[in-house]
């Protein structure tokens, strides 16, 4: 899950460390483990309102089943 | 052989977001709510698409105090109202497009849709297609993971419900 946090990502990336975060993952707190990598989810779900439609019946086609019109 | 009967031509399953980018597939996969006709193709009268939006967020407190890491934005698209020999209410076509999906440093998103099978919601002589779909995966990164899980039901009127 992820990349190894000991491996190339144990650098974290310039803004972080001017806001005052450690230059190595390995040196976080849990604290600050927390704060980053937990997180608070949020979802928003909207849809189209659309008309509902009536149905119709399927019509009838003519099938071989049909009587034929004598003529 | 039923015009009663649905059933889905195109796909079941097939993947949206794959590690953190809209994934190639949701470009040419489909899937739809059709009756069980050889003729399903000559559906006549869609209407929309109609769009569902689905958004997710993770907003993370340190060091940067409200700050969105991740943010992505799924929307279903469906066409409705097609009609067969005049009747019924199907489901021509549905799609998923993603047209937001930003990913912070250290996290990962994988998200895929799974399409139920298709049933008929009303009478034999009218029917009206019913689709469910789940949408589902999760977002992580190295100490985390948090699950993702939207479900929704189609109908081929045009209406839409979250759940099943």
């Amino acid at each position: 899950m992820g990349d190894d946090p000991g491996m190339d990502g144990d650098r974290v990336p310039r803004e972080f460390v001017e806001a005052g975060a450690p230059a190595s993952l390995a040196d976080w707190s849990d604290e600050q483990r927390d704060g980053y990598f937990r997180g608070e989810a949020g979802e928003l779900i909207e849809g189209d309102a659309p008309i509902r439609l009536e149905v119709a019946p399927i019509g009838d086609w003519p099938t071989e089943d049909w009587p034929t019109r004598d003529w | 052989m039923s015009h009663s009967e649905l059933f889905n031509a195109g796909a079941t399953t097939w993947q949206v977001i794959e590690r953190g980018a809209p994934a190639p597939a949701i470009w040419s996969t489909t899937a739809n709510a059709v009756p069980v006709v050889d003729d399903w193709q000559n559906l006549s009268g869609a209407h929309g698409p109609a769009a569902i939006t689905l958004r997710r967020w993770t907003r993370t407190w340190w060091p940067f105090p409200g700050d969105v890491t991740v943010d992505f934005t799924v929307v279903v698209r469906f066409e409705y109202g097609a009609q067969y020999h005049g009747g019924g209410l199907f489901i021509p076509n549905l799609y998923i497009e993603v047209p937001e999906c930003s990913v912070g440093w250290r996290y990962d998103v994988d998200v895929d849709v799974t399409v139920g099978t298709p049933e008929n919601a009303n009478t034999p002589d009218a029917p009206i297609a019913r689709l469910p779909l789940a949408i589902r995966g999760v977002v992580f990164n190295d100490f985390w993971s948090d699950s993702v899980d939207w479900s929704l039901t189609l109908w081929g009127d045009g209406s839409w419900m979250r759940g099943a």
